[in-house]
């Protein structure tokens, strides 16, 4: 409150009071430019008014010697109640404007608007009524009115090039700014702390967000508020994203439509990861990668639109539906011969295979495993809930008692790197380390489309700076089973080439 | 001319124990071989009394019997007599110390017959319900501890490896089945196959080395390299006469007594294409020996024996 | 004093009672020490108010008591392990008051050299259960002081090094160790304390440590330098009973060749093997799974180990109140507290 009331202080002195601040007037209005939150700047002379006000009113007997005149000081009392009033409403008005940043998800622009728009004109009421008419001389009067004047302009240019620079806007604590917004979402009343930062972001997200194309934005919004179970969940949502992103889009010069539509996703992509500084889920870019190829293509070739959904529900069996059915047959024969499945956190993939031996009733006795009790893990539980077998679950630290002879583990990955090794939710490194040395062989399960060209990952490599994975080296892999075949984690590099998803492509 | 006659009784002596006594470990027999020679004799020096003793052994060696298992307990024994109280040796009259040592010599044998059931007893807790345990040709402790664990009431699952070329897991094969445990004679090459089955693997020992590591019937080298790799644990079970004083330092290392038969030795000039009998298994592959000292660590019988001969 | 008949009996029962009613109590679990001392003050009033006749009588009664301790809460090692070392204790003392003071009690144990040793002292022998009583008091007494003691000599065993990124685990449940660090730090200036919890967002490590929880414990082995771990019970073999989490712990530690310390007094060195603790429970572990799952799942097992067997070669060395001795080493000191004819019973 204070930062923003001092950096008016600057502008709302020049236009009420002092006759040695009007040439500074015009000055003042262009420092609050880079600031974001226009919503913040009627707030401060709303505030100083009462303050100044009393002042000048005091002032005034002092500085003319007279003795207050009974009309005056009524006068004056008067303006004091009605900047009183004023405040209040403010108040309101900033409530409002909460209400209004917290619909803005809904596309609505115009709230958002509007919410300045009303705050500067409560502002003009307040000058208005603000200096004593008798005192002020009109020269202060009109030099007011034109500051605000160009105050607003000013702010307007502001939201509009705001909206086009996003990226130098948001060097300034980006992070603090997703928090608080996902703390904005994820807690309705939220503590007074948050209300002035949740103005400051909403002005920011508003235009990330507003690059973002709207088939993205749902999106968009379930990472920021880490809605998003896992790189399955999130490629799948991306592929129905992009499938309303296609109809939707429009473009007269047909020959020109991939090229634009891949303009416009590109640029939605650097929205959604702040160009890169929340990198996407490696397996995602190769989903991507391919979707963007695809689309290059529309308009040339007698390639339409209804050719590029096609390929897209296609792809989408391919890489999700059969890809898990094709794992689950492969393993059905090792599974029914082990004597317990041992599994840990969340994967589709690994959920399908274990519902399928479930029904072929080829599933003996199943341990489940979580970083801590209650975690993602359970939802294998809840699934198979009726007519299941035996059950373990535990958390990490039950790791070193779990494994009996002809024991399997089945763990879900969120890519395979070229070098063989696996990202996978961490503390998976540690239970493949305890069930080597009890002999007991660990499969990933991993669809194609997870495959990715490169050779290392950073040790904390961060699924959209969300989650935390470790880095499974190729020799605590007994296999990775994919939807082709079972391979040695060796032989990552085949599979790459085999299914064009490596750089070269 | 006495110490032939000396020499033949002893052999004439060692073969009827170990053929009467069919559970007698070589070593106890051959102590009671060295007792016997003791009562007998009418030596009325130290002196003579250790050629004696010296003439016996080498008698004993020359059988087909365990030479590794002779050894180690002769030593044992004979060790023993150099620790006889200062007072008692400088006595004139031989008679008192050769009763002495007579005396010591029972009690000594006596202990060394309970070892077996010690080691039954210490090796028990290790044993729960449906373990499955792999062993190594014929060994009469290994025999005596399964025995036991059965009698307490534990289902064991036993798979006993043939053992050429002398099948000799062919005879431990059946003495499990008559007590009624269950067990599955294997082939030799079949070792590799079962070992990620397994629980344990235990095995006995004709000499336990000073480096921790044993001397046993050729094969199971192979077994603990095998069980290593799977993280299978390798239990030795071996009385303390078993204790030799020898420091192999690899396969090449091992003396030759104890590789070959002595007949076979006797035999031939070349031994180069001789099939060894035994072979000998570094401590890093064992878990732990069951011995009647208690339950140890490879790197403790090292200590064991500094304790003794120094 | 020997007149003391049913008064007596009563008392001890009643004490009896106490003493297991408070090891069993399902309250989170005293620390180890404070259980041996609980345990050595519950023997100090069976040696006071019990009658005996001579050293079996002793023994005998000991025996019933510690099973009906072991019976009651068999997962406390520690408790076995306090009334075989007063076992021993009473056995020296039965020795004393007959042969004189003087004479040295020679080692009970075999060993290859004393295999054919006649036995000096015949079954018979014994003390009476008067003489005794006095002077095995005041034994018994003094392995009070040597447990308090033993803190202090662990705390004191300099193992830690400058520029040492240690990580640890189970801090908060063991007083050694949080002593142990804390007298580190104010001698040594270490890069970093890493405190291992087993729950995702608790951080209730000291203010000197950093909390890590246990699955980032592997990704955060490539800095460590050392491991230090407390210890429930040491087997023979050298292999220990910790809290559950340390076997992964220790598998992480190993793959990067880091070193793993154990902090073991010498009251947790046990002279036998258990399975019985290996499987304990804990019955405080909170909420594994939603309610709502109670009626589908039929046969659920929520696991919440409360150790981990670490086997020896996972190990590098224990800190004990002797010095620093290498797991396969660690049976050697059994000899110092335990008597072999204790051992071969079955318990």
């Amino acid at each position: 409150m204070g930062k923003n009331k001092g950096k008016s202080q600057g502008g709302s002195p020049s236009a009420n009071t002092g006759n040695q601040q009007s040439p500074k007037s015009s000055e003042k209005p262009k420092q609050s430019e880079p600031v974001a939150a226009p919503a913040a700047v009627p707030d401060a002379p709303a505030a100083a008014n009462v303050e100044q006000i009393t002042e000048q009113v005091n002032n005034l007997h002092l500085q003319n010697g007279e003795e207050a005149n009974r009309d005056d000081v009524m006068a004056a009392r008067k303006a004091k109640a009605a900047a009183k009033a004023e405040k209040a409403a403010k108040a309101a008005a900033k409530k409002e404007a909460d209400a209004a940043a917290a619909a803005a998800k809904a596309g609505g622009e115009a709230s958002t608007a509007a919410e300045p728009k009303q705050n500067n004109e409560e502002n003009k009421d307040a000058e208005r009524g603000g200096p004593p008419q008798s005192e002020m001389s009109k020269e202060e009067i009109l030099a007011a009115r034109k500051a605000k004047a160009v105050q607003q302009r000013a702010e307007k240019a502001a939201k509009a090039e705001g909206k086009h620079k996003q990226d130098q806007t948001q060097q300034l604590g980006q992070k603090e700014d997703l928090q608080s917004k996902s703390n904005l979402k994820q807690a309705s009343s939220s503590p007074n702390g948050n209300e002035k930062g949740v103005r400051f972001v909403a002005h920011d997200q508003k235009e990330t967000r507003d690059s973002i194309h709207n088939a993205f934005k749902p999106l968009f919004d379930r990472c920021e508020s880490g809605d998003c179970e896992g790189p399955d969940e999130l490629c799948l949502h991306f592929m129905e994203c992009a499938r309303q992103f296609i109809s939707q889009f429009t473009w007269d010069n047909e020959e020109q439509l991939g090229t634009m539509m891949d303009d416009s996703l590109s640029m939605t992509l650097k929205a959604i990861t702040q160009t890169d500084r929340y990198p996407l889920p490696y397996a995602m870019g190769n989903v991507v990668r391919q979707l963007r190829k695809e689309i290059m293509q529309v308009g040339r070739n007698a390639m339409t639109k209804r050719h590029l959904l096609e390929w897209l529900d296609d792809s989408e069996q391919q890489y999700f539906s059969l890809a898990n059915s094709a794992i689950s047959q492969h393993l059905q024969g090792k599974i029914a011969a082990a004597t317990k499945i041992i599994t840990y956190d969340w994967c589709p993939v690994v959920n399908h295979v274990l519902i399928d031996s479930k029904t072929k009733g080829s599933l003996k006795k199943l341990t489940v495993l979580d970083a801590a009790k209650n975690g993602p893990g359970v939802r294998h539980l809840t699934s198979l809930a009726d007519h299941m077998g035996y059950v373990e679950y535990g958390d990490l630290t039950a790791v070193g008692s779990i494994f009996e002879r002809g024991s399997l583990v089945l763990l879900g990955c969120s890519a395979v790197l070229s070098s063989g090794r696996v990202c996978l939710p961490k503390g998976a490194f540690q239970l493949s380390l305890v069930a080597r040395a009890a002999n007991v062989p660990v499969l990933i399960l991993a669809p194609t489309y997870k495959f990715v060209d490169r050779a290392q990952a950073a040790s904390r490599f961060a699924l959209l700076g969300k989650t935390p994975l470790d880095i499974l080296p190729p020799d605590l892999i007994t296999a990775i089973v994919t939807d082709i075949r079972l391979l040695p984690p060796s032989s990552a590099p085949a599979v790459l080439k085999a299914k064009a998803l490596d750089d070269a492509n | 001319m006495e110490l032939e006659a000396l020499k033949s009784n002893a052999i004439s002596n060692l073969n009827s124990l170990m053929k009467n006594e069919p559970n007698i470990s070589t070593g106890l027999a051959a102590i009671k071989t060295l007792l016997k020679t003791l009562e007998i004799s009418k030596a009325t020096t130290a002196i003579e009394l250790d050629a004696e003793l010296d003439a016996v052994v080498s008698a004993m060696e020359s059988t087909d019997h365990s030479s590794t298992s002779i050894r180690s307990a002769s030593n044992l024994f004979r060790k023993f007599i150099s620790l006889a109280p200062a007072d008692l040796i400088d006595q004139p009259d031989f008679v008192n110390i050769l009763n002495f040592y007579n005396n010591r010599g029972r009690i000594f044998i006596e202990r060394v017959a309970r070892s077996r059931d010690l080691i039954g007893k210490f090796s028990r807790p290790f044993f729960a319900h449906s373990t499955r345990l792999l062993t190594h040709s014929y060994s009469k402790v290994v025999l005596s501890v399964l025995r036991k664990a059965q009698e307490s009431g534990v289902d064991l699952e036993v798979f006993v490896t043939e053992s050429q070329p002398n099948a000799s897991g062919k005879k431990m094969h059946e003495e499990l089945t008559k007590m009624g445990i269950n067990s599955t004679l294997v082939l030799d090459s079949a070792v590799g196959y079962l070992m990620e089955r397994m629980d344990a693997v235990i095995v006995g020992a004709e000499g336990v080395m000073e480096t921790g590591g044993i001397i046993n019937k050729i094969g199971t080298l192979s077994i603990a390299i095998c069980a290593k790799m799977m993280n299978k644990p390798v239990y030795v079970m071996a009385e303390s006469i078993k204790f030799v004083k020898e420091y192999p330092l690899n396969q090449s290392d091992i003396p030759e007594e104890f590789k070959y038969r002595t007949s076979v030795r006797a035999g031939r000039k070349d031994l180069s294409s001789e099939h060894p009998e035994v072979d000998y298994t570094p401590p890093s592959f064992i878990t732990l020996l069951f011995t009647d000292l208690g339950i140890l660590t490879p790197a403790a019988v090292g200590e064991e024996l500094i304790k003794l001969y120094t | 004093m020997a007149q003391v008949d049913a008064p007596a009996a009563h008392d001890i029962n009643e004490i009896r009672t106490t003493f297991v009613h408070n090891l069993a109590k399902g309250h989170t679990r005293e620390n180890s020490l404070k259980i041996a001392q609980a345990t050595v003050n519950y023997i100090r009033r069976i040696i006071a108010l019990e009658k005996y006749e001579n050293i079996e009588d002793l023994l005998n009664v000991l025996r019933t008591h510690l099973r009906y301790s072991i019976s009651l809460a068999p997962t406390e090692l520690v408790v076995r392990n306090i009334f075989l070392i007063a076992m021993k204790l009473a056995r020296e003392e039965n020795m004393r008051v007959l042969v004189g003071v003087d004479k040295e009690v020679g080692n009970p144990y075999d060993s290859l050299n004393t295999l054919w040793k006649a036995e000096e002292n015949s079954a018979n022998a014994s003390a009476t259960g008067k003489k005794m009583r006095k002077g095995l008091a005041a034994t018994i007494k003094e392995i009070l002081v040597e447990l308090d003691s033993s803190r202090e000599l662990i705390v004191s065993r300099a193992v830690l090094q400058l520029n040492d990124t240690v990580l640890t685990y189970g801090v908060s449940s063991s007083p050694t160790l949080r002593f142990f660090l804390e007298s580190a730090r104010r001698t040594i200036k270490m890069r970093q304390i890493l405190s291992v919890s087993s729950q995702l967002d608790d951080h209730s490590g000291p203010d000197f440590t950093s909390s890590i929880s246990l699955r980032d414990v592997a990704a955060a082995m490539t800095d460590v330098t050392k491991v230090l771990l407390p210890v429930s019970v040491v087997f023979p073999d050298g292999s220990a009973l910790m809290p559950a989490g340390s076997l992964s712990i220790a598998h992480a530690a190993a793959r990067h060749a880091v070193p793993v310390y154990g902090l073991a007094a010498f009251y947790k060195i046990a002279p036998y093997y258990s399975a019985d603790a290996a499987s304990a429970v804990n019955a405080q572990a909170g909420i594994g799974l939603p309610v709502k799952l109670a009626d589908s799942l039929r046969h659920r097992v929520i696991l919440s180990p409360v150790f981990d067997v670490v086997p020896a070669h996972l190990l590098s060395l224990y800190i004990s109140n002797s010095g620093a001795v290498l797991p396969s080493h660690m049976y050697r000191l059994i000899a110092d507290y335990y008597h072999p004819e204790d051992l071969t019973e079955e318990l």
